[in-house]
């Protein structure tokens, strides 16, 4: 997991080719983890049909990333921010 | 991916999309995500989860059990024979954790899957023991609106792992679901094993009874309805072990084992076997 405080540089449109317009907005405590892993397998299986080979991503753990951002609220004690995180997936039935 | 088609490429799917508030009375969180009891059939202390997850037929699961005498309308696949009946892993939900009492902690959502109302509450332990290791436990509960004949599906189900200070490490597993339609489905998982420096290595063994698998198969002609039947009585057990090498803590090595047998009111079933070795590379 990486951790971090978070700087913002916003390029408004048309100012991309033009760094010196670049507006900055810095946005303090910002905590931003970022996770995820791959992991995949080769898989060999035998049934009543015979054996085969396949290469597989691992679903008792997915491939996977994810990410929280939080900022804590000033004088609340509370902690607010959105958690995001996607894999991949196969519709069921799968290995 | 099927034995049929070994190249279906998979998409990237969203699993979690919320916004939480968290402070010293717990945390509260809106979005889709997990429910409040998923993973409570899932603690495990062992160390080879990556390889020896309780949800088995998710590795091999598109594999069929072959009928003997060749009926392909009798023949169902892992997946459908044998499932952990873990909690819904992602829903629209608001979800209330609690802040931790001592090694208890609570939690409970309301939410909806499409038309299905669902309901979720759990307890989780985690504790070191003095001089006996480690602890952790889990038990949830859950009731789903599913509509129809089948009403309310209710499943309840739990775990509870121990890691010694000697490597040896116990888990049981147990959960059931019923609905209004009749179905009584109960699975079980027992696993112990060794754990010292960077290895881990477990045997296994679980069972799912009355998952009672509808095998639906195109008719005999274009036009003729599928034909459906069920495989009463099903009954599978499986014997499986694995081993994980952890070098660095980003990374996992894996070898898996796991044979699947099918008993069943009638009919006579190959086994299936599965094995598995891989690599999950964490960042």
């Amino acid at each position: 997991m990486k951790k971090h405080k978070l700087a913002l540089s916003i390029a408004f449109a048309g100012m991309v080719s033009a760094p010196a317009y670049a507006q900055k907005v810095e946005v303090p405590d910002l905590d931003v983890n970022v996770y995820g892993f791959i992991n995949m397998a080769i898989m060999h299986s035998d049934t009543g049909n015979g054996s085969e080979q396949y290469i597989v991503d691992n679903d008792f753990a997915s491939s996977r990333v994810g990410g929280v951002i939080s900022t804590d609220l000033p004088d609340t004690g509370l902690k607010v921010g959105p958690i995001w995180n996607g894999n991949t997936s196969i519709t069921p039935p799968t290995w | 991916m099927t034995p049929e088609n070994r190249s279906i490429k998979g998409d990237f799917d969203e699993r979690i999309i919320s916004l939480f508030v968290q402070g010293e009375y717990g945390k509260l969180t809106v979005g889709q995500g997990p429910g409040a009891a998923d993973g409570a059939t899932e603690s495990d202390l062992s160390g080879t989860k990556v390889a020896s997850f309780p949800d088995l037929a998710l590795v091999g699961g598109a594999l069929p059990f072959v009928e003997k005498s060749g009926d392909v309308t009798m023949s169902p696949t892992v997946f459908q024979s044998i499932r952990n009946q873990d909690f819904e892993a992602r829903y629209d939900r608001v979800q209330y954790d609690s802040p931790k009492f001592g090694p208890v902690s609570l939690a409970v959502s309301q939410g909806y899957k499409g038309e299905q109302d669902i309901t979720e509450l759990a307890a989780f332990y985690n504790a070191n023991l003095d001089g006996l290791g480690r602890l952790s436990a889990s038990i949830g509960y859950s009731t789903k609106d599913v509509g129809g004949a089948a009403g309310d599906l209710d499943t309840i189900g739990g775990s509870v792992s121990w890691l010694h200070n000697t490597g040896i490490n116990m888990t049981v597993v147990y959960s059931n679901t019923e609905n209004d339609a009749g179905r009584d489905s109960d699975f079980n998982m027992f696993k112990v094993g060794y754990k010292t420096g960077k290895h881990a290595f477990t045997v296994h063994r679980a069972q799912g009874m009355d998952f009672d698998p509808v095998v639906v198969t195109p008719g005999a002609n274009e036009g003729d309805p599928d034909i459906r039947n069920r495989v009463a009585g099903s009954d599978v057990e499986v014997y499986g072990a694995a081993y994980v090498y952890q070098p660095i803590k980003r990374l996992e090595i894996y070898a898996a084992y796991n044979n699947f047998s099918l008993d069943a009111d009638s009919g006579s079933y190959e086994d299936v076997d599965v094995a598995i070795v891989g690599s999950r590379l964490r960042f």
